[in-house]
């Protein structure tokens, strides 16, 4: 199972070309059975001010990271100034590490940001919905939801 | 204001035949005027106006302490009539103007983060721009305060050699200057290559301000150099 993650976040790229890469939840609903159409088996995407991610699973040939950014910025007008560079890419062990660590606020402009997860919960549950969300990507984001509320009653990551 | 404050300079160095860097209270109403100026190219680099309010009291308090207690003086040592001089010290001056300023909006930026992080949307939270936006203006000052503390440096090192016989480069100002524009050249390389960067920069500029400060008093106090004039 391949999975892939393409993303821009305040890492990557300033305000001005995030705020073009936001996501609505209607726009997140019509993007998700794209990404199936493209070959991918299961997908999620979330989107919030400071970063849009969108998760790929699949077994055979996958749309791949660059397809992948290429409609993202074909979705969005005024995007067409926005650098590839300003998009990450990650996969495999990768992506999963990097989910953990979003989903924990270690990633978050504030760090232990509370919020991200239930933003993170409600790309997934626009997943179901459209049933571009399996087992596998299941699975994936309980484990990270997991990880991101031990992080928040084990340790002090959100305290102020 | 800005313009007409630079009016009221260059009227005060043509009348009194020295530019107005000579006593405490003038080298104030430069200070004021300096961090003005600062804060209006910073604004107009990074397009944020809600700022204005807490950088424009400060300059408002130094150019009321000036306008309370300056004298006019028209005899002063002829070596502070130089026109290097007075480049030397105003862009110390503005150097220093903008370190201050970049201290304001890291201090602003840090009480922003931890009112995030306790989830309390108050006032502050209202009235402030995003945290990105206070970083860019932090850092902007922090750059403009690297470039100017480097001309001042230049300058004087140009002309403190001809100026003054008993020129040192031991000079503890010249000495603590040079290490306060060396640590922040660290902080825009680290910032740059990525090693630094949100909370931990807004850091380095407040703490940065705090050695500036505390290393001037140290040296006004306890050292003695050609950059004492009295």
């Amino acid at each position: 199972m391949n999975i892939t993650c393409v993303g821009i976040s305040h890492h990557t790229a300033p305000l001005e070309q995030r705020e073009r890469l936001w996501f609505s939840p209607d726009e997140i609903r019509s993007l998700l059975p794209k990404l199936a159409d493209l070959g991918a088996d299961e997908c999620v995407v979330f989107s919030t001010c400071n970063r849009t991610e969108v998760y790929v699973s699949s077994t055979e040939s996958d749309p791949g990271p660059d397809v992948l950014k290429q409609i993202l910025l074909q979705l969005k007008p005024h995007t067409s100034d926005i650098p590839q560079d300003a998009l990450f890419t990650c996969q495999g062990a990768e992506a999963t590490r990097h989910l953990f660590s979003v989903a924990s606020g270690i990633d978050s402009m504030v760090v232990g940001d509370v919020q991200i997860l239930s933003q993170i919960k409600e790309g997934l549950h626009f997943a179901v919905e459209k049933n571009t969300a399996g087992f596998f990507m299941n699975k994936l984001f309980q484990s990270a939801f997991h990880a991101g509320k031990r992080a928040r009653t084990e340790t002090k990551i959100s305290e102020g | 204001m800005v313009c007409l404050h630079l009016v009221y300079l260059t009227a005060r160095t043509i009348a009194f035949n020295h530019p107005p860097v000579t006593t405490v209270f003038e080298i104030l109403t430069v200070v004021a005027f300096s961090v003005a100026l600062a804060y209006l190219v910073i604004e107009m680099i990074s397009r944020a106006k809600e700022t204005g309010y807490f950088i424009i009291n400060i300059a408002f308090f130094f150019q009321l302490l000036s306008s309370l207690f300056i004298r006019d003086l028209l005899e002063v040592p002829e070596i502070l009539r130089s026109n290097l001089f007075g480049l030397h010290v105003s862009a110390a001056l503005l150097g220093y103007a903008a370190i201050t300023i970049s201290a304001v909006y890291g201090f602003l930026y840090l009480m922003l983060y931890h009112q995030i992080k306790a989830t309390n949307f108050g006032a502050i939270y209202q009235k402030l721009p995003n945290l990105e936006v206070l970083e860019k203006m932090s850092f902007s000052a922090f750059k403009m305060a690297f470039v100017l503390l480097g001309v001042a440096i230049i300058v004087g090192l140009v002309w403190l050699p001809r100026a003054f016989e008993s020129f040192s480069y031991s000079d503890p100002k010249l000495v603590g200057t040079i290490t306060i524009w060396l640590l922040y050249g660290l902080g825009i390389y680290a910032k740059t290559r990525g090693d630094w960067k949100g909370r931990k920069v807004m850091v380095i500029a407040v703490l940065g301000f705090c050695i500036t400060i505390m290393s001037m008093m140290v040296i006004n106090v306890f050292f003695s150099g050609f950059h004492n004039f009295t």
